[in-house]
């Protein structure tokens, strides 16, 4: 019996496997495939590789438009004041109503704040004059 | 990735085999992509083109055809589990290789739990149907290579009988390709001693 380094005797090889365990075998192998749950919608798209992408890339685009579209618009031209403050001026009736006090609460020690106390009753002092 | 839409081959109605199990990388893929798809019937032809080599490489592992046996179709249900995954699976042949050196691993594992038997017995190598006159050599050599380590025993069947790379030897046990080679080398060296020693006359 000759041996080589990289070979060994020829002509002999393992067993095959005996005939008898083809049906044993594919039968359990079967029988675990017909078991095995269906694929439902959701794992379908998700093992998807294109609809995967396409959902990451519609997510990339929402971030990227909240962070750079939203800084631009934020970032642009302030809104004029209210108008109605404006047009009252003009309208002696709308003035009226921007004017309306506020309902005053009778309690001991509540004071409202309205337009005409929230103005500073007392003067600031005045800067001494250095010069 | 285009698969055939059904060659003769994915059913039971073939039977070829190349030798030492080796086949064509895209019929592999092909048996893989049409199980992913749920064809039960493209079992049938993964067990032809692979059987061979689960059942070897688990023998020569366990060193029991019973153990063997289970070997075989606990990987083809591992296979029937995967679904779907196994259309991602790069390298068919290699992976089925891989599941049978783990699965082989965990059934010595608990084989040792419950009995302590001999591998001596085990018949590592059979002669050729058209030469039987060499069984006795067969047998020797059997004898000789249960005397191996279990990782000699390994690389040298996915070596010489699965037509293994060292490359693909050392994915499928886990082992970088030098320590495959390595391996083989100390089994042949090895085996060729025990050779010599057998033939050395008694005193």
């Amino acid at each position: 019996m000759n041996l080589r380094s990289d070979h060994l005797p020829g002509g002999l090889t393992p067993p095959q496997a005996p005939p008898e365990l083809r049906q044993r075998v594919l039968s359990a192998a079967r029988r675990t495939m017909s078991q095995a749950p269906p694929r439902d919608l959701w794992m379908r798209i998700w093992e998807n590789r294109p609809i995967r992408l396409a959902w990451a890339a519609s997510i990339g685009a929402l971030i990227f438009g909240h962070l750079v579209i939203g800084e631009a618009v934020s970032a642009g031209p302030a809104q004029p004041a209210i108008p109605l403050a404006v047009a009252a001026g003009t309208d002696a009736e709308l003035a009226e109503i921007v004017d309306l006090q506020r309902v005053t609460v009778e309690l001991p020690g509540w004071e409202m704040v309205t337009r005409d106390t929230a103005t500073p009753t007392d003067p600031p002092p005045e800067s001494e004059d250095l010069s | 990735m285009t698969r055939p839409a059904g060659p003769a081959w994915l059913d039971d109605s073939s039977t070829d085999e190349t030798q030492f199990g080796v086949a064509d990388e895209d019929r592999w893929e092909a048996l893989f992509g049409a199980i992913a798809d749920g064809r039960v019937r493209a079992l049938d032809g993964l067990y032809n083109l692979a059987a061979t080599d689960i059942y070897r490489l688990a023998l020569w592992r366990t060193g029991s055809r019973e153990d063997a046996e289970d070997v075989v179709q606990d990987v083809f249900v591992k296979v029937a589990e995967q679904g779907v995954r196994l259309a991602k699976v790069r390298h068919p042949r290699r992976w089925l290789l891989t599941v049978t050196h783990r699965r082989a691993i965990d059934l010595v594992r608990q084989r040792r739990r419950r009995r302590a038997e001999s591998i001596d017995d085990a018949s590592f190598l059979e002669a050729p149907v058209s030469d039987p006159d060499r069984g006795i050599e067969a047998e020797t050599l059997s004898r000789l290579i249960a005397r191996l380590s279990v990782k000699q025993r390994e690389v040298l069947l996915l070596r010489h009988f699965a037509d293994c790379t060292f490359a693909d030897i050392g994915r499928i046990t886990g082992v970088p390709t030098f320590t495959a080679a390595s391996r083989h080398r100390l089994a042949i060296a090895k085996l060729r001693r025990l050779l010599e020693k057998s033939h050395e006359p008694e005193i």
